[in-house]
C-alpha cells in the first residue's frame, strides 16, 4: 500500500507538470484555434530563461521563477502580436498558422543550439530537491510547489474565465470572434492576453524542468506530446479538461508500474488515448469541447 | 586542411553549425536529387572527389611499395550533442589530439596529411546508419565510432563496404565477435562487471536491484552485472527500464526501492546517470550505489548525490599526456579521451603499414594491416586486440569520494 501511495505522488507531480504545459495549451487553442505547436519553444526557452536567471545572474530561485513566467508571457504575446496575427490579417487559414508555428519552433531550438549548446544544462539547488516525510511518503519541495502551483492556476484561469469579463472575451472569441468585433472588443488584444497566460502557465513546467533534471533543447517535445494527448483526452481546449486529464496520465503513467515494465507506460496511456477517440470524442471531463467548459 | 574538420570551432559554435548544417542537409539532398537527375543523360567522366580511398585497387594484393597519398580523411560518429553530448566532447578531443600529433610528424609516413570528418549521431542507430552511408559513399576507408546499438547497426554497410570500425565508447558486450570489420578500443561491460561483481562480493553486498536505459547497452549492463554477481553469490532483486533521456525515473526507483536490497546497480551512463543518481536520493534509496566507468562524466563527480558511487574505471598512467590535455582543455583527461587517441593511431600506423607494403589505401588494406601489425602504442602503453575484436586494457575499482574518482583496487591488464 505505501509503495501505491509513493507512486500517487510522483505521478501527481509529473502529471501537474503535463497539466501546465497542457492548461497553456488547451486555452490558446480553445480560444484561438490556433494549433500553437512553438508552444514546445516557449516550454524550452523558459528553460533556458531559468537558466540564465538562477545560474548565470545568480538571482534567487523564486526570483528566477517570476522572470520565468514573465518571459514566457512576453515570448507568447511577441509570437501571436507579430507572427500569427500578421498573418491571420491576411487571410491564412489556420494549417498556415501551423505551419508558421512549426517553423518559428525549429528557429527557437536552432536559437538555443546556438547560443547554449547542446548538453543539458542545470540549475544546481538542494533546497527545492530536498525530500521530507509525509507520514511513511517522501516528496520534495519541488515535487510540492508543482503540484500547488499547476493547481493554483487551474484555479485562477477558471476564476478568470468564469468570473471575469477578459474571461467572457475569450468565451465569445472562441465561439464567434465577428460578433466580438461588432462588439467593440479588440480580438486582438485578447488573443494577446491569451497568449500571455498561456505562455506564462507553461513556464511554471520550463522552469520545474530546469531545476529537476536540466535543460536540453529538446526536452519540451515529450512533454508537448503528452499533453495534446491530456487536451485531447479532456475535451479539445477545455482548460478543466486539460488538467484533470493531464493529472490521469501522470497517475496512469506512475501506476502502471505495478502491472507493466515502466518502458510499456506511455503505451498504456495511447491505447487510452485511442479508445477514448474513438469512444467518447468530446473528452472525458466535459460534455463538449470548449475553452471555458 | 590540417586537423579535424571542426577543429577550429569552439563546442557551442560547432552544435550551432552542425543544427544548421542539418537543416541544410535537407535542402541539399533536394539538390542533388535534382542533379542526379540531370546527371543520369550526363556522361560520368569526373573523377572521384577527395581522398586516397580511389587508388585503392591498385597493389590491393600486396607487393611494391606505393606512394603515400597526399591526404586521407577518416571518419568519426559521435554523440554531439543531447543526452550523450558530454561522451562526444571526450571522444572528439582525443581525436582531435591525435590527429595533431600525426600531422605534427608530417603526417602519416612523413607525407599524407590526416583529417577526420565528425558527425553527430545524437546517440541514434538510424542517425547514424544515415551517417554512416555518406561516409561510405565518400569512399571514407575508417570510421570511429561509439555507442553499443549505433555501432552495431551500422556493422554489416561497413563488410558490404570494407570499411574498417573502430569503437572506443560503446561497451555492450553484443560488440564481441560482432564483425571482422569491427575492432574495439574500450573493454566491455562484461569485464568491468565481473572485476566490480568480485569487489561487491568482497565488500559482503549480496542483493542488488538494476535500473538501466532501454536500449541495447542498457540490456547489455544489466545481463552482464546480472551474471557476473551471481556467480559470485550475489542476487538480483530486481531490475527496471526507462526510456533513454528520460527526465523523471522517479516512479521506477520507488519500485526497486521496495525490494530492500544492498544495492542499487545502474546501467545507463551520461545525464541519465546523473539524474538516476541524484532521483534515487530523493526518493530515498540510502543503500551504496554502483555502476561501471561510463557513469563518471563530471556532472556526476560533481553532484553531491553520487558522493561513494562505486565505479568500475580504467586506468593508464600517461603523466605527460595528462599535463598536455589539462593545458589544453583545462580538466583531466577521461579513458574516452584516451580510447579515440588511441583509434586514430592504429589508423595511422595501419595506413602506414598498407601503403609501405602496396595494399592499396582502403579499408580491407587497413583491416588486414592493422591484424599483421597486432600490437599497437597507445596513450596507456602498449595494448592489442583479441581475436573476438576486443581490447586488453586493465580495469579497476573507484569511489567517488569530494568529486573525485579514488581508486580502491588496481587490476593488471589480461
Amino acid at each position: 500500500m505505501e509503495l501505491v501511495l509513493q507512486l500517487i505522488v510522483t505521478g501527481l507531480a509529473i502529471g501537474s507538470i503535463y497539466a501546465l504545459v497542457a492548461m497553456g495549451f488547451a486555452l490558446i487553442y480553445g480560444t484561438t484555434h490556433h494549433f500553437h505547436i512553438a508552444h514546445i519553444g516557449v516550454l524550452t526557452g523558459t528553460g533556458y530563461v531559468t537558466y540564465v536567471a538562477a545560474t548565470v545572474v545568480g538571482l534567487p530561485l523564486f526570483v528566477s521563477l517570476l522572470v520565468a513566467v514573465a518571459g514566457g508571457a512576453l515570448l507568447g504575446t511577441l509570437i501571436v502580436r507579430f507572427l500569427y496575427t500578421p498573418l491571420e490579417e491576411r487571410g491564412a487559414s489556420h494549417l498556415v498558422v501551423f505551419i508558421a508555428s512549426l517553423g518559428l519552433l525549429l528557429a527557437i531550438e536552432n536559437l538555443i543550439i546556438m547560443n547554449f549548446g547542446s548538453q543539458a544544462l542545470r540549475v544546481v539547488t538542494e533546497n527545492l530537491r530536498t525530500a521530507f516525510l509525509v507520514g511513511p511518503l517522501r516528496m520534495t519541495w519541488l515535487q510540492l510547489l508543482t503540484i500547488l502551483a499547476a493547481a493554483a492556476f487551474f484555479a485562477s484561469v477558471m476564476l478568470i474565465l468564469r468570473r471575469t469579463s477578459l474571461g467572457a472575451s475569450m468565451r465569445a472569441a472562441a465561439s464567434n470572434p465577428e460578433l466580438v468585433e461588432v462588439a467593440g472588443r479588440s480580438i486582438r488584444r485578447i488573443h494577446m492576453s491569451v497568449y500571455a497566460i498561456g505562455s506564462g502557465i507553461t513556464a511554471v513546467a520550463g522552469f520545474v524542468t530546469t531545476v529537476d533534471a536540466g535543460i536540453v533543447p529538446g526536452r519540451g517535445h515529450n512533454f508537448f506530446i503528452i499533453a495534446v494527448m491530456a487536451v485531447i483526452l479532456g475535451g479539445f481546449g477545455s482548460v478543466k479538461g486539460a488538467y484533470w486529464a493531464a493529472l490521469v496520465v501522470g497517475l496512469i503513467e506512475a501506476l502502471s508500474l505495478l502491472v507493466v515494465p515502466a518502458v510499456w507506460s506511455l503505451v498504456i496511456v495511447f491505447g487510452l488515448f485511442v479508445v477514448v477517440i474513438v469512444a467518447r470524442p468530446q473528452g472525458l471531463f466535459v460534455q463538449s469541447a470548449g475553452v471555458g467548459r | 586542411m590540417r586537423g579535424t574538420e571542426h577543429g577550429m570551432q569552439g563546442m557551442h559554435g560547432m552544435h550551432g553549425m552542425q543544427a544548421i548544417a542539418r537543416n541544410l542537409k535537407i535542402l541539399a539532398l533536394l539538390a542533388v536529387v535534382a542533379l542526379l537527375a540531370a546527371a543520369c543523360n550526363g556522361d560520368a567522366d569526373d573523377a572521384p572527389a577527395g581522398d586516397a580511398a580511389g587508388d585503392a585497387d591498385a597493389a590491393a594484393d600486396g607487393g611494391e611499395a606505393m606512394d603515400f597519398p597526399d591526404s586521407v580523411t577518416i571518419g568519426a560518429l559521435y554523440p554531439m550533442t543531447g543526452a550523450g553530448a558530454s561522451y562526444g566532447e571526450w571522444f572528439s578531443r582525443g581525436t582531435e589530439m591525435a590527429v595533431e600529433d600525426v600531422n605534427a610528424e608530417g603526417g602519416i609516413g612523413g607525407q599524407t596529411d590526416l583529417s577526420v570528418a565528425i558527425e553527430d549521431h545524437q546517440a541514434d542507430a538510424s542517425l547514424a546508419l544515415t551517417l554512416f552511408r555518406q561516409f561510405a559513399d565518400r569512399g571514407v576507408p575508417y570510421v570511429m565510432s561509439s555507442y553499443t546499438a549505433p555501432t552495431l547497426t551500422i556493422l554489416p554497410v561497413a563488410e558490404e563496404n570494407g570499411i574498417m570500425v573502430v569503437n572506443g565508447g560503446g561497451q555492450g558486450s553484443d560488440l564481441a565477435d560482432a564483425s571482422e570489420n569491427l575492432l574495439n578500443t574500450i573493454p566491455f561491460l562484461d569485464d568491468e562487471n565481473v572485476v566490480l561483481a568480485e569487489y561487491l562480493s568482497d565488500e559482503g553486498i549480496e542483493t542488488a536491484v538494476v535500473i538501466h536505459v532501454d536500449d541495447d547497452s542498457g540490456e547489455s549492463a544489466l545481463e552482464d552485472f546480472r551474471e557476473a554477481f551471481e556467480e559470485f553469490g550475489g542476487e538480483i532483486l530486481g531490475s527496471a527500464a526507462h526510456e533513454f533521456g528520460a527526465s523523471d525515473v522517479r516512479a521506477q526507483l520507488t519500485q526497486l526501492r521496495g525490494a530492500g536490497a544492498d544495492l542499487l546497480y545502474i546501467g545507463s551512463h551520461g545525464q541519465d546517470a546523473l539524474n538516476i543518481i541524484e532521483q534515487a536520493r530523493e526518493v530515498g534509496f540510502e543503500t551504496e550505489m554502483a555502476s561501471t566507468s561510463w557513469v563518471v562524466i563530471p556532472e556526476v563527480r560533481a553532484s553531491s548525490a553520487a558522493e561513494g558511487l562505486i565505479h568500475t574505471i580504467l586506468t593508464y598512467d600517461n603523466p605527460e599526456f595528462d599535463e598536455r590535455y589539462r593545458d589544453a582543455y583545462g580538466d583531466d583527461p577521461s579513458i574516452y579521451v584516451t580510447n579515440y587517441y588511441d583509434a586514430v593511431i592504429v589508423f595511422a600506423e595501419a595506413f602506414r603499414h598498407a601503403v609501405e607494403n602496396g595494399y592499396g589505401t582502403d579499408g580491407e588494406a587497413v583491416r588486414r594491416s592493422i591484424y599483421e601489425i597486432a600490437e599497437f602504442e597507445g596513450v596507456g602503453g602498449t595494448f592489442s586486440f583479441r581475436e573476438d575484436g576486443t581490447v586488453v586494457k586493465p580495469i579497476g575499482v573507484a569511489r567517488i569520494s569530494g568529486g573525485e574518482s579514488e581508486v580502491l583496487r588496481e587490476s593488471e591488464a589480461e
